[in-house]
C-alpha cells in the first residue's frame, strides 16, 4: 500500500496519440449496416491513446488510402483476383466530413458513414473502406495505427453476411413433373440465405447445391432464387406474404398457395402446454422451376426454418 | 554475548510495536462490524408483480360478428407500469385495472384470421391467442367439392363444368404433366351471381392409353378452400388393317430367301430379308399400298429370331399416289435390338388422307445402308 501510494498516478504513463480503430490486422469488423430503406450509419473511429485525459484538443483529419486494401487482397488471394475484395462503390456511401477533433478530456472522436443503396452489393464479396490519418492535418498519431480497412457488413430481417445464416428444410417436396419420371425427393439439408435488399433474401432453388462456395459464382447465378418480402397477411399478423423471381438465368414461376406453402414469411411460435415457446423464422414457399429450358420443372412446397431467440436476436 | 544480547533487545522490540499495531486495528475495525450488522428498516421491501391467470391465458375465440373477451390481470404495479397489445390491426385491446378488454370486429372475409394480445411488465410477458372465424366459402364443381369424374371419348372435345361460388374465383389449376386439357372459357349464368360454367378444351388422345387429369379451383379469398374434378378420357380403339401379299412390295427383294409375304403369314420364324446377294445403292424400304386411304397409323413388327439384320434407324413416309412421298416420322432411337423383339410405334399422324407407306432402312444393327435387314412380322393399324 505504501508503495503504491508513492506512484505517481497524476502523471501521464504513455502519450497522447491520435489512432485509428481497428483490430490487430487493422480491419474493423465490428459494425453492420441495416438494409434499411432510409440507409444506416456506421462510423470511421479515431482514439486517443494515453493514461490520462488529454488537457487539449487533438486536430483528426482523415484521408482515402488503399495501401491495407491491396495489402489484403494479396496476402489473401494473391492470384485468385476474382476473389478479391472490393472497395465500397462510391454511390453506397457518403462522409460529410473527414475532419474533427478530440475535444480536451475526451478520447475519440467518430466520422460517421452515411450507407445508401447497399443493396446493390453483392453478398458473396467482401466490402471495405480504406482510410488513412492525413498527417499534415492531424496532431500527434501513432504511424502503426494510422490507417483502418472499414468492413461493410449488411443484414436484414432474414439474414447477415457477417456470418453464414442457414434455414433447414423441414416437411419439404421437390418434385419433378415429368409424367414419365415423376420423382418425390424429400431435402432435409440446410440452404444458405443470404441478405439482398431490405426486404429479400437468396437462397437456392429446391435441393440444389453451389459444390464448393469459393468457385461457385456462376452455379449460385444459375442455382438461385429472390424471395422478397411484403405485407402482411391479412389472416395473420406474424406472416409476410412472399415473392419469388429468379436471381440469373433460372426459370422459376411460383405457384398457388397451397395448404400451409402458402408463399408466406412466418415467425413461428411453437407453444408448449407449460408455457414455454420456440420462436422460428419460417419461410414457406411453393413454387416450380428449371434450370434449362429442356428440362422438366421440378415442383418445390417448402418449409425452411431457422430457430431464433426474440429476445437475443442475432439478426 | 554482548551481540547476542542486542539482538534479542531489538527481537523484543519488533514483538512490541507488532503488538501495538495489532492493537490499533482492531480497534478501528471492531465498530465497522457493528455497522456492518445493523438491520435495515428503512427500504421497501414490496415487490411488484403482475400475473395474468391460467384461465385468462386459455386461447380466445371470437365468432364471424366480433366481440368483446377479458383477460385478468392481478398485479400490484401502477396502470402506467405494464402494457398491453395486440399484433392484429383487426384486435383492439383496452388496457384497465385488473384486466384487459380484447374486441373485434366483424371478419368481412372468407377466412379465419389469428393474433396475438401481449400483456408485459417488465421483462415478464403473457401471451394470448386470439382467433376469428370467417364467413362460409362455398365453392362446389357440379355440387360437390370433390369426387366428380367427367368422362370424355378419344376425340378431340370440350367438357363443361358448372362451379358454384361465393367467392372469387380467380385460379383454376392443370397439373404441369398434363397437357392435353386447356382452358377455354368461363361464362356466367344467366340469372345465378353464383354460378359459372368453365369449359375445357380436350386434345384428341392419340394413344391407345386412357388418360387423366385432376383439375382445381382455388380462390384468393380462401387458398385453402379448394374444389377440384377428375377429367378422364378415353385412349383410341385401333383396328388391324388386313394385309394381303399383293399390298406389300420392296425395291430389293432377297432372291435367295426371306420372300415378303412372310411379313403377313403370322409365323415369327419366318422373315422377309431385303437384298445381300446384289446392290441397289440406296437404302432397302418396303411398302404398304392400301385400299382405302388413313389419317394415321401405328404400325408393329417383329424382328427375325436371329440377330443382325434388326432395323435401328428407320424412315416413314406416306403417299396418295406411290410417287411423291411425304416423311411421317423419322425413328433413330428406340428400336429394338434383340432376336425376336417387337416394337409398336406411337400413333403417327398425317396432314391429309394417304394409301401408301412405307418403311426404309437407314441403319441396321450391323451396319448403315445401304445394307440389308430383316423382318418376320409386320402389322399397320388405323383408328376406328
Amino acid at each position: 500500500m505504501i508503495a503504491c501510494n508513492s506512484y505517481d498516478f497524476e502523471q501521464e504513463q504513455h502519450r497522447n496519440e491520435v489512432y485509428l480503430l481497428s483490430n490487430s490486422n487493422l480491419v474493423y469488423d465490428r459494425q453492420i449496416a441495416e438494409l434499411k430503406q432510409d440507409g444506416d450509419t456506421v462510423y470511421l473511429v479515431a482514439g486517443l491513446s494515453g493514461t490520462l485525459k488529454a488537457d487539449r484538443p487533438f486536430k483528426v483529419a482523415l484521408m482515402e488510402a488503399d495501401s491495407l486494401f491491396k495489402a489484403y487482397n494479396k496476402s489473401n488471394y494473391d492470384i485468385e483476383t476474382d476473389r478479391y475484395a472490393r472497395l465500397l462503390p462510391e454511390e453506397c456511401y457518403t462522409i460529410p466530413s473527414l475532419e474533427g477533433q478530440i475535444p480536451a478530456g475526451e478520447t475519440q472522436v467518430k466520422f460517421p458513414v452515411y450507407l445508401q443503396n447497399l443493396d446493390k452489393l453483392s453478398p458473396d464479396s467482401i466490402y471495405f473502406l480504406n482510410y488513412k490519418i492525413d498527417p499534415s492535418k492531424t496532431d500527434a498519431f501513432n504511424p502503426k495505427k494510422d490507417e483502418v480497412l472499414l468492413r461493410i457488413f449488411k443484414e436484414n430481417d432474414f439474414s447477415t453476411t457477417r456470418r453464414n445464416i442457414y434455414y433447414n428444410y423441414t416437411t419439404s417436396f421437390v418434385t419433378i413433373l415429368d409424367k414419365d419420371n415423376p420423382l418425390v425427393r424429400r431435402p432435409t439439408s440446410a440452404n444458405q440465405v443470404f441478405p439482398l435488399g431490405n426486404s429479400s433474401v437468396r437462397m437456392l432453388a429446391g435441393d440444389e447445391e453451389f459444390g464448393e462456395y469459393k468457385t461457385a459464382l456462376d452455379r449460385i447465378s444459375e442455382r438461385s432464387i429472390v424471395v422478397t418480402m411484403g405485407e402482411q397477411t391479412s389472416k395473420n399478423p406474424l406472416a409476410r406474404h412472399a415473392t419469388i423471381e429468379p436471381y440469373g438465368t433460372i426459370d422459376v414461376i411460383q405457384l398457388v398457395p397451397f395448404e400451409i406453402y402458402d408463399n408466406t414469411f412466418l415467425i413461428n411460435i411453437i407453444s408448449t402446454p407449460d408455457g414455454r415457446s420456440t420462436y422460428y423464422k419460417e419461410f414457406r414457399l411453393h413454387y416450380k422451376y428449371r434450370l434449362k429450358g429442356s428440362d422438366p420443372y421440378k415442383e418445390v412446397k417448402a418449409i425452411l426454418r431457422m430457430e431464433y431467440s426474440p429476445r437475443a436476436d442475432m439478426l | 554475548m554482548i551481540i547476542k544480547s542486542i539482538m534479542y533487545q531489538i527481537k523484543n522490540n519488533r514483538m512490541r510495536k507488532n503488538i501495538v499495531l495489532f492493537g490499533l486495528i482492531g480497534v478501528l475495525v471492531s465498530p465497522l462490524g457493528v455497522i456492518s450488522c445493523k438491520p435495515d428498516y428503512e427500504t421497501e421491501f414490496e415487490v411488484k408483480t403482475l400475473i395474468v391467470p391460467d384461465k385468462s391465458l386459455a386461447p380466445v375465440f371470437f365468432p364471424l360478428e366480433g366481440g368483446e373477451a377479458i383477460a385478468e390481470v392481478e398485479t400490484n404495479v401502477a396502470l402506467t407500469g405494464w402494457s398491453a397489445s395486440s399484433n392484429a390491426t383487426w384486435l383492439s385491446v383496452d388496457k384497465k385495472e385488473g384486466k384487459v378488454i380484447m374486441s373485434a370486429g366483424s371478419n368481412d372475409t372468407y377466412a379465419p384470421r389469428i393474433a396475438r394480445v401481449t400483456i408485459e411488465y417488465g421483462h415478464q410477458a403473457y401471451y394470448i391467442n386470439v382467433s376469428q372465424t370467417g364467413k362460409i366459402p362455398i365453392l362446389l364443381v357440379d355440387g360437390e367439392r370433390k369426387g366428380i369424374v367427367k368422362s370424355v371419348s378419344a376425340a378431340a372435345t370440350t367438357v363443361s363444368v358448372q362451379v358454384t361460388s361465393n367467392i372469387v374465383l380467380d385460379h383454376i389449376l392443370i397439373p404441369d404433366t398434363v397437357d392435353f386439357v386447356h382452358v377455354d372459357a368461363i361464362t356466367d349464368v344467366e340469372g345465378s351471381m353464383d354460378e359459372k360454367t368453365v369449359t375445357f378444351k380436350i386434345d384428341q388422345n392419340l394413344s391407345r392409353n386412357a388418360r387423366y387429369s385432376a383439375v382445381t379451383f382455388q380462390s384468393s379469398d380462401n387458398y385453402n378452400h379448394t374444389a377440384s374434378f377428375v377429367i378422364s378420357q378415353a385412349g383410341m380403339i385401333f383396328a388391324e388393317i388386313p394385309l394381303t401379299e399383293d399390298m406389300l412390295s420392296t425395291n430389293a427383294q432377297e432372291p435367295r430367301e426371306g420372300p415378303i409375304k412372310n411379313l403377313i403369314d403370322g409365323n415369327p420364324g419366318t422373315y422377309f430379308h431385303s437384298a445381300w446377294s446384289y446392290s441397289i445403292g440406296v437404302p432397302h424400304f418396303f411398302q404398304v399400298t392400301l385400299n382405302d386411304p388413313i389419317e394415321g397409323c401405328i404400325f408393329w413388327y417383329q424382328n427375325r429370331n436371329a440377330s443382325g439384320g434388326e432395323p435401328i434407324d428407320v424412315l416413314i413416309q406416306v403417299s396418295t399416289d406411290g410417287e411423291q412421298w411425304s416423311d411421317l416420322s423419322h425413328i433413330s432411337a428406340g428400336l429394338p435390338r434383340g432376336s425376336s423383339s417387337q416394337y409398336e410405334s406411337a400413333y403417327l399422324a398425317a396432314d391429309s388422307p394417304f394409301t401408301h407407306f412405307r418403311f426404309t432402312v437407314n441403319k441396321t444393327s450391323s451396319g448403315t445402308a445401304p445394307r440389308h435387314f430383316s423382318i418376320a412380322e409386320f402389322r399397320i393399324y388405323a383408328p376406328e
